[in-house]
């Protein structure tokens, strides 16, 4: 096994990261080194800047014929105590009167609903479509494209055509998890196979449509499943260029049949980040979810690798359905200040990383202040925040 | 301090200000200015190797009761507010200053009631070498297994997950003064 120092020379160099190169990252004790080596390639590709986007999410239905063991979203059946399938009235009315203008995406994942026809979610689409057309439709993602397709007898492709007529844009990362058949097995057995969520990204790649993809880390998989993911998504982002964002997803272990199991830190969320973001050299962003990982060690994520905060988000279930903590969403205010007081420049981006505004960085770090501070008072400078020894 | 570090302190024109601080008696005002201008990953790895060096990989798990009476380490009380208050990073720069200006007869420690675990544990990365938390009230990150011994298990694998090791010894005796 090579090295640290001798995969940050190949890595600077410009070649290509091997499976053991990741997998050795994935086991290098010293993080602060592997953040710095990340850090060095984000600020290459995106200087100090650091994306977020003002969107919605939305969930239509939580009903789900899946029976992943980390989800405490899905209710399996339509009638179960929590089981909730929206109407269309109700969901057009969220967007219309969604407070705030500059909003700029909807982004909405569903449970697998065994009882909606087709039409109901093309009929959803075009609905939003009619309020608020402005608003760009990331829905769906892969493993709901491939259960339409197996469902109501179509191609991927086909699936995505039809919701691309009714107003659909760009596709989410989620359902991903791992796409290792030891570990999806256990972990998802019945939905979407690693390969077949894929072949729903390609298809819509191959349809000029732009996707994000994601990995559900820290439950049952080891660093070796977890460098053979990151490199299926390197693999089929050479082919189709069409992946603009990965986000690593923690596994949270609160209301689901994983309870047994001990949630990522944030060591190895941070470590998850780095490595990410040197293995996948042909993927433009990594994101740092706030909701997944907490605000704290999303904000230190963007000095390890990730430049992307994700959005406002404002009402968010899936992972507080597992027991996060954060809130349900942010103000554009807050991720401005996150990301100004990491001494990063904020951009407001659109879906597709068009730049909405990009706003001036901090005059001075936070913690520059109070050293000017202490020492203009002539206080002891011992520590700057309050302490007792 | 391995090559990386070395060469990151080098072009933050701090190599003056690391050799002063690899000595482990504190820095001065002005070269805390300096440190504090300049990125946070370098402070860090300052910091990590300014006590690997003097204070060993050990990490002391102390409850606040036991943690009240030690005095051979500073306690920091950090404003976690945290709605207008500082945000993580900023809470792990003043850690690791704190680390660079403190002697290095002296412990490092924070609270992870105050901080939340997941930044305690990015701390120990930041410089410090203590965590002050309470066995008892749990946080319930391994939810089906509530109590003091959970949470002793759920903090020895937040610190062995950084490379270190966790000494729980104080806590021990506080459990035993309570049973």
């Amino acid at each position: 096994m090579s090295t640290f120092a001798e995969i940050a020379d190949k890595h600077r160099a410009g070649e290509r990261l091997s499976y053991e190169d990741g997998l050795a990252l994935m086991l290098e004790p010293d993080l602060l080194k592997l953040g710095a080596l990340a850090n060095e390639t984000r600020e290459k590709l995106h200087g100090d800047r650091t994306f977020f986007n003002v969107n919605m999410r939305y969930e239509a239905t939580n009903v789900c014929e899946a029976s992943c063991s980390f989800c405490a979203f899905a209710k399996l059946e339509a009638h179960m105590p929590g089981a909730r399938t929206v109407s269309h009235e109700e969901a057009w009315k969220a967007l219309a009167e969604f407070p705030d203008p500059k909003l700029t995406e909807l982004h909405m994942v569903n449970g697998l609903h065994p009882g909606l026809p087709f039409e109901w979610y093309e009929d959803l689409l075009r609905g939003w479509k009619r309020v608020r057309p402005e608003v760009h439709l990331k829905c769906f993602t892969g493993v709901e494209i491939h259960y339409f397709a197996e469902k109501f007898g179509m191609t991927h492709k086909e699936v995505l055509q039809r919701l691309q007529a009714a107003g659909l844009s760009s596709m989410p990362g989620g359902g991903a998890e791992i796409f290792h058949p030891d570990v999806r097995t256990r972990i998802a057995p019945d939905k979407a196979t690693g390969e077949q969520y894929l072949a729903a990204h390609r298809a819509a790649h191959e349809l000029g449509m732009k996707t994000n993809v994601t990995m559900l880390y820290g439950h049952i998989e080891t660093f070796e499943h977890r460098v053979d993911h990151l490199l299926k998504i390197r693999e089929l982002q050479d082919v189709t260029g069409g992946f603009q964002c990965f986000i690593p997803l923690a596994f949270h272990n609160e209301n689901n049949s994983l309870q047994k199991l001990p949630e990522p830190t944030a060591i190895d969320d941070l470590r998850v980040i780095a490595v990410s973001r040197l293995l996948l050299d042909n993927v433009p962003h990594i994101k740092a979810y706030w909701v997944s990982m907490g605000m704290d060690t999303a904000q230190i994520a963007l000095r390890f690798g990730a430049d992307d905060l994700d959005g406002t988000i404002v009402s968010e279930t899936i992972y507080h359905s597992a027991g996060s903590k954060v809130p349900m969403g942010l103000t554009r205010d807050q991720l401005i200040r996150l990301i100004r007081e990491a001494g990063r420049v904020p951009v407001e981006r659109d879906t597709q990383y068009g730049v909405v505004e990009e706003l001036p960085r901090a005059a001075m770090p936070e913690a520059a202040m109070k050293v000017r501070e202490r020492n203009a008072e002539r206080k002891s400078l011992r520590v700057l925040a309050g302490a007792s020894s | 301090m391995g090559r990386m570090l070395t060469a990151a302190i080098e072009r933050s024109g701090l190599a003056d200000v690391a050799e002063r601080a690899l000595l482990g008696k504190g820095v001065d005002a002005a070269d805390m200015e300096r440190l504090a201008r300049a990125d946070v990953l370098v402070v860090a790895g300052l910091a990590d190797a300014v006590r690997a060096k003097h204070r060993g990989d050990e990490v002391r798990v102390l409850s606040p009761d036991v943690a009240r009476g030690a005095s051979d380490m500073i306690k920091l009380d950090l404003d976690a507010s945290r709605a207008e208050g500082p945000t993580g990073q900023d809470l792990l720069m003043q850690i690791a200053l704190a680390r660079l200006s403190t002697p290095c007869t002296q412990g490092l420690a924070v609270s992870a009631e105050q901080i939340g675990l997941e930044l305690a544990q990015t701390a120990l990365v930041f410089g410090a070498d203590a965590i002050i938390g309470d066995l008892v009230a749990s946080k319930r990150t391994l939810p089906l297994l509530d109590g003091a011994q959970a949470r002793k298990t759920e903090l020895e694998g937040l610190i062995q997950r950084t490379g270190r090791t966790a000494r729980f010894v104080e806590v021990e005796q506080a459990l035993e003064q309570r049973s």
